[in-house]
């Protein structure tokens, strides 16, 4: 096991400062990931896959709970602390321009990593070495970011991750924005390294097209709590709990005559401010019965772990 | 019947390192009460072609040949009033981001009677209108939403606002540049259905540009499929996604992850980038990157046309 986070929450404080609230950006998470392994996150906008990503790596404060990277605590790590770990933990962030410097070449930007970490190597080699690893030609060292496309800059960002050979990547959408064309690279290119270099990977998205085929594992969440975890095959086949089975059944397929059995969810998403009690999807579940919005279900199961107290059976259709 | 018909359009950009050739012989019609789709990869042109549509291409941008007939009219010969009054009346948009269309200090019922300016109703008629297309548009008690502000909403509900107040005037035409991208897919799903619903009731045609092929399918009745600023296939729906005949359009499609059902751990893809279009190459547009090119492809392909199906291309998939 190379990953293990145990209840882990991130409290927000938002509000005017003499109406502070608190709210529950993570609330309570547990998962492991073991080495090699593709692990999806999935969820609306909003139910914290971004703030997760961010706890695990440090770059967000955490509440309560436990991360262990390595057989080693890091949660209560101080940012010096945290430092050389991050050589093994590398992070894709979202905006693949964005998170490039632009004013530095594409050259030092891979180089980046060894400089920070310090770690002696021959650059000119390396770089050359990174840039033909993500399918880059040499030139590109020269070139600033503005002058990739967004395909081009999301490789960098891959070798950048790579560069000092880490053991977990959690790539945060690493195909947002990129045409369909080009996405299957980035994530063929993800594919290859991990069986080379056997990384694992934490790779959050929404979509769910692109779990389907990268993700061993995946874990769905709603409102800053996992709902479902298992195997990404079994989840497929047969969602048990309803959110998944909704979002599952929402994704649009290009096939205009497919017979489309939908199950519809009302728009409304409760706010974070005001969490539903018991069951906190039950404002929206099409199968809710009478003990859903008194008692919180306690996520079950060994490799398949669902949090609802009526998982549905395979193929199950709203009442 | 069709209410905007483009024909032979060329658009380009003046850069310092030459003219940019944005859009190159694109024509194609939009029927009436039609939904038509434009897929097609960044940099096929599909956002100028909509700057083109409303008459609000940038400075350095100047439509350099072509015809643009809406409901019998040519935009292209009108004055910059004449179609500042068709914008927002008879012709509307909805972009991908609905924040940047909504004014963030004034209330939603506020922005939804400035919109009405045209209409000779008073205002307590334009705030029934409002209080009515909100509820077309399926938000709770639409009275009290009314005195809100647009942060006070979730994104999809921010979304389905943009859609009524573009909606609001009755149209003939609605563009909209991507309005699902940033919505998550329950909420996908939902405002693709309430834009297919309202589409129905007004009796307007749709213009629909997305470069996500599962809502392409599921909403379009008509598909244009654009690359680097050419049209090179346009159909049905049926047409497009059962039997593609450009290679383009046939390789895009099999890239798309949610065409296989069979998981696979190496997708398919198109190797190659779109060409310089300040430099565009003679012959067929997609040739550098084509599986099936041959001597031919340095010709301009023609324009071939299989039961209503149009195709630009020298060497069609069978």
């Amino acid at each position: 096991m190379i990953l293990s986070v145990r209840d882990l929450e991130v409290t927000f404080r938002v509000g005017p400062p003499l109406h502070r609230q608190s709210i529950l950006g993570v609330a309570g998470v547990s998962f492991d990931i073991n080495a090699g392994e593709t692990f999806a996150l999935v969820g609306e906008s909003g139910s914290g896959k971004t703030t997760l990503a961010r706890a695990i790596n440090g770059l967000q404060k955490i509440s309560a709970g436990k991360v262990t990277f390595d057989e080693q605590r890091i949660d209560q790590l101080s940012a010096t602390a945290m430092k050389p770990l991050r050589q093994h933990m590398a992070m894709m962030f979202q905006d693949p321009v964005g998170s490039l410097s632009p004013r530095m070449k594409v050259g030092d930007l891979v180089a980046e990593p060894f400089r920070i970490h310090s770690v002696q190597a021959n650059l000119q080699e390396e770089t050359s070495r990174l840039l033909s690893l993500v399918g880059l030609s040499g030139d590109f060292a020269n070139r600033y970011p503005h002058q990739l496309s967004g395909g081009q800059a999301r490789r960098v960002g891959v070798a950048r991750a790579i560069a000092l050979n880490p053991r977990l990547i959690i790539a945060d959408e690493p195909t947002a924005g990129l045409d369909v064309s080009v996405q299957g690279e980035v994530l063929n290119l993800l594919n290859d390294l991990r069986e080379r270099l056997g990384l694992a990977m934490i790779i959050i998205t929404h979509n769910l097209h692109v779990v389907h085929h990268v993700a061993d594992r995946m874990a769905v969440m709603y409102l800053g709590r996992i709902v479902e975890t298992g195997n990404t095959e079994d989840i497929f086949r047969a969602p048990a709990h309803p959110y998944t089975a909704a979002l599952l059944s929402a994704n649009p397929e290009p096939d205009p005559d497919k017979a489309r059995e939908r199950i519809a969810l009302p728009a409304e998403v409760p706010s974070l401010l005001a969490r539903p009690q018991g069951c906190e999807f039950h404002t929206r579940c099409p199968w809710v019965r009478d003990n859903c919005n008194s008692s919180i279900p306690v996520p079950s199961g060994e490799s398949r772990r669902i949090a609802c107290h009526y998982p549905l059976a395979p193929g199950a259709r709203p009442p | 019947m069709t209410v905007l018909s483009i024909t032979d359009l060329h658009v380009s950009f003046a850069t310092e390192s030459g003219d940019l050739h944005a859009l190159s012989n694109v024509s194609f019609d939009v029927p009436k009460k039609r939904i038509v789709g434009i897929v097609g990869e960044s940099g096929c042109g599909k956002s100028t072609l909509i700057n083109a549509i409303i008459g609000l291409l940038a400075d350095n941008g100047r439509v350099d040949s072509g015809d643009m007939i809406f409901e019998g009219r040519d935009l292209f010969k009108l004055s910059q009033s004449e179609i500042q009054a068709l914008r927002g009346s008879r012709i509307s948009t909805v972009f991908q981001d609905p924040m940047g269309a909504l004014n963030p200090v004034i209330s939603v019922g506020k922005q939804m009677e400035h919109i009405q300016y045209r209409s000779a109703l008073t205002k307590q008629q334009k705030r029934e209108n409002a209080e009515n297309m909100l509820r077309r548009v399926r938000i709770a008690d639409p009275k009290e939403a009314l005195t809100r502000f647009p942060h006070e909403f979730s994104g999809g509900m921010k979304q389905r606002i943009a859609i009524a107040m573009a909606l609001m005037m009755q149209p003939a035409l609605l563009i909209a540049d991507e309005p699902t991208t940033a919505l998550d897919a329950t909420l996908e799903v939902a405002t693709i259905g309430l834009l297919k619903d309202l589409q129905e009731q007004i009796g307007c045609s749709v213009l629909f540009i997305s470069h996500h092929l599962g809502v392409i399918a599921e909403l379009c009745d008509d598909v244009v499929v654009m690359y680097a600023g050419e049209v090179i296939e346009r159909g049905s729906t049926r047409q497009i996604f059962y039997s593609p005949k450009h290679p383009y359009t046939k390789r895009l499609l099999e890239c798309d992850p949610g065409s296989q059902s069979e998981r696979t751990r190496h997708l398919p893809t198109i190797p190659g980038e779109i060409p310089d279009l300040r430099a565009r190459p003679s012959g067929c547009i997609f040739k550098a990157r084509c599986h099936r090119c041959d001597v031919l492809c340095d010709t301009t392909p023609p324009e071939v046309e299989i039961d209503g199906q149009i195709v630009r291309c020298h060497r069609i998939e069978s």
